[in-house]
């Protein structure tokens, strides 16, 4: 089958009405889940797979891009109106676009979310349909030392996140990475911080620790502070609920468009590593090149940009080693290459010689399932503001009964709940004293992957520690590194004096 | 010293405390094992400590502080310190028997029941909006997850659930 071919053949699947009514269903479905915090993605594609059993393995297909397409906007949708992520890859949307529907701008905050998500995901498959020829050697560039600096790059941008007090910065940057160590380390065998608990054995999983330090401590902030409603101000409300200048913001932060979207990309093409990664890498790096990184964290626009075109151009770029080598680059295409082989196929190689009208098909798909689900979003926005405008007497128990639940739904664990309450009261000392939360997050999900890698690093040397200093991208990725903890001390100089203060 | 400061200082010495734990953990694993958490963990023990000592130095403390992220995002409480106390209490320990109320009974069971108590305390609805919140909460949620997503909420220990 020559390439024209397999693109008419997935484009006639797609556009049938049997294909339409799946990709519809699965972004539906996938919104949904996605939505409802602690259910996501994963688990809306896990649903389909016995009921697909049978079904012909294109629209099969097709209702699990409509799943992947959909959730990653359904998690913004809760990570915005009620600061809780619907998922782990929309968390950073939280530090801005809650804030934003705190200041009556929920529907530019959710405007800005579908317009990134559908891009992002656009672009990622479009470098998807470029690099597929060329995408074996990029994957075999990024090797341990090489994704150890990038790591390291990623929580020196921490230093930029949490400059209201520098010291409370690092600790709390040094406070996620010693609480990700806990339990089972994969490399070297040990068991730490275990206090002889069978749970902790497992280690600290993320959800119940961000529902924690996020929804359950912005559940006792507002009752705590006895504000009324969520939003502060009036609502700002047009015809389309504030979606439209959400929109136009995407435009005017092309940059920060583009770089996380690139960022996004990397990410999903690197097996293993994930949305979150992607999520937080390219947060921290919007923060780190904004011209204004003082309003980041505070409803800062670009904050949402960055965050949902990476979480959404991942999708594209982790198809890139499912369908070249058959490995998934995240959950979700884990669950995909499970359903491959539920439907007699192979994945891998071979699937680019026997069936390339299904791997259109998926490109496609995706596409079609991100607009879909962009333009859903779209048409619901004036219906979603209201939920800040709506008594805070019934948003703190929806809060605290949706995290409760979502953290179950998660693993079925009951003792995440009690972690979720932990880091819920927790959270709340946090930031009542002062520690910026952000950096003990993006140290929670960076810390265990960046010591696997720096213990593969030190294998592949036998010990040396010069394999960080000898390769170029290790090396380039250092100097950025160390340079970027200078940047705040040198942007301090460079202000008037005074200017802190206001 | 004020209040809130003071706050802040105990905070501080309790997260020294618990790192201090950590570390001296850290020492006890095998060379490998430890590195890392050796690696972060005396810094931060060590910045914990500078940032205790700073307390005592408020003028040296404003020369750490850049004001790009506010120190907190929390905005200012329209109530006082006492009362704040008191209220941060009361909606813990309500969380928390929450919690103890999902092990006893299971999600169906606990959840109506912390939604009215929650409202006449908090909302201070009346009995009949309180449980009609309630019965809406309770359907929604076994909708949503016992019959769409065939999912077994935690139904108990009373009633069998297994920990």
């Amino acid at each position: 089958m020559t390439m024209t071919e397999a693109i008419f053949a997935a484009l006639a699947a797609l556009l049938s009405v049997k294909g339409l009514l799946a990709i519809f269903l699965g972004c539906l479905w996938g919104l949904v889940l996605g939505a409802l915090p602690g259910v996501g993605g994963p688990t809306g594609l896990i649903l389909f797979l016995p009921i697909t059993f049978g079904m012909d393995p294109k629209i099969a297909m097709l209702l699990y891009v409509g799943v992947m397409g959909g959730s990653p906007f359904g998690g913004s949708i809760s990570a915005i109106l009620l600061n809780v992520p619907g998922t782990p890859i929309n968390a950073a949307t939280c530090f801005d676009g809650y804030p934003m529907a705190c200041r009556g701008e929920a529907g530019k905050a959710l405007g800005i979310s579908a317009t990134a998500s559908a891009l992002g995901a656009l672009f990622s498959l479009i470098i998807l349909v470029a690099i597929l020829p060329i995408a074996r050697a990029i994957i075999l560039a990024f090797t341990p030392p090489e994704f150890f600096m990038v790591i390291m790059f990623g929580l020196a941008s921490v230093v930029i996140t949490s400059r209201g007090n520098m010291i409370k910065g690092f600790i709390s940057a040094g406070l996620g990475i010693i609480l990700s160590l806990i339990g089972f380390c994969n490399v070297t065998g040990g068991v730490r911080y275990s206090f002889g608990s069978d749970y902790l054995w497992d280690g600290i999983k993320l959800v119940p620790v961000f529902i924690g330090l996020f929804a359950l401590s912005e559940a006792l902030r507002l009752a705590v502070e006895k504000k009324e409603t969520i939003s502060q101000e009036s609502i700002v409300v047009t015809k389309l609920g504030g979606a439209w200048e959400g929109f136009k913001e995407v435009f005017k932060h092309k940059r920060t468009f583009l770089q996380s979207s690139v960022i996004g990309t990397i990410i999903g093409i690197i097996p293993g590593v994930g949305g979150v990664v992607a999520n937080f890498l390219s947060y921290t790096v919007a923060v780190q090149t904004s011209k204004h990184p003082e309003t980041f964290g505070k409803g800062e626009p670009e904050g949402v940009v960055a965050s949902e075109s990476a979480n959404n151009a991942k999708d594209g770029g982790s198809l890139v080693p499912t369908i070249v080598f058959g490995i998934p680059g995240s959950l979700e295409t884990a669950i995909l290459l499970g359903a491959f082989v539920l439907h007699g196929l192979v994945p891998g190689p071979a699937i680019l010689k026997d069936h390339l009208d299904l791997v259109w098909l998926l490109i496609l798909g995706l596409a079609v399932s991100n607009l879909i689900a962009s333009s859903l979003g779209f048409f619901l926005v004036r219906m979603l503001v209201r939920i800040t405008t709506v008594s805070v007497s019934y948003i703190i128990p929806t809060i605290v009964v949706l995290s409760f639940a979502g953290v179950f739904a998660m693993r079925a664990e009951l003792w995440d709940l009690l972690v979720a309450v932990v880091f819920g009261l927790f959270g709340y000392a946090m930031r009542r004293h002062g520690f910026p939360l952000v950096p003990l997050v993006i140290g929670f999900v960076l810390g265990a992957i960046a010591e696997k890698s720096f213990h593969q690093s030190l294998m592949v040397a036998y010990g040396s520690y010069s394999i960080f200093f000898t390769r170029p991208i290790p090396l380039i990725l250092l100097i950025m590194t160390i340079l970027s903890l200078f940047v705040p001390f040198l942007l301090s100089k460079r202000r008037p004096k005074g200017a802190n203060a206001a | 010293m004020k209040a809130h400061s003071r706050d802040t200082l105990y905070f501080t010495l309790l997260l020294t405390v618990f790192m201090s734990i950590l570390v001296l953990l850290s020492f006890g694993y095998d060379r490998e094992t430890r590195l890392v958490p050796l690696i972060v963990g005396i810094p931060t023990l060590f910045l914990l400590v500078f940032q205790v000592l700073l307390h005592f130095k408020p003028q040296l403390q404003k020369r750490f502080e850049i004001d790009v992220f506010s120190p907190a995002s929390l905005s200012k409480s329209k109530t006082g310190r006492q009362e704040e106390k008191g209220s941060l209490l009361f909606h813990a320990a309500l969380i928390f028997a929450y919690f103890i109320l999902i092990l006893l009974l299971g999600f169906l069971i606990a959840t109506p029941i912390y939604l009215l108590i929650f409202f006449r305390t908090y909302g201070n609805q009346t009995w009949i909006k309180g449980i009609t919140g309630a019965a809406i909460a309770w359907g929604l949620l076994y909708l949503i997850f016992s019959m769409a997503m065939k999912f077994t909420l935690f139904e108990g220990v009373l009633f069998g659930g297994r920990l």
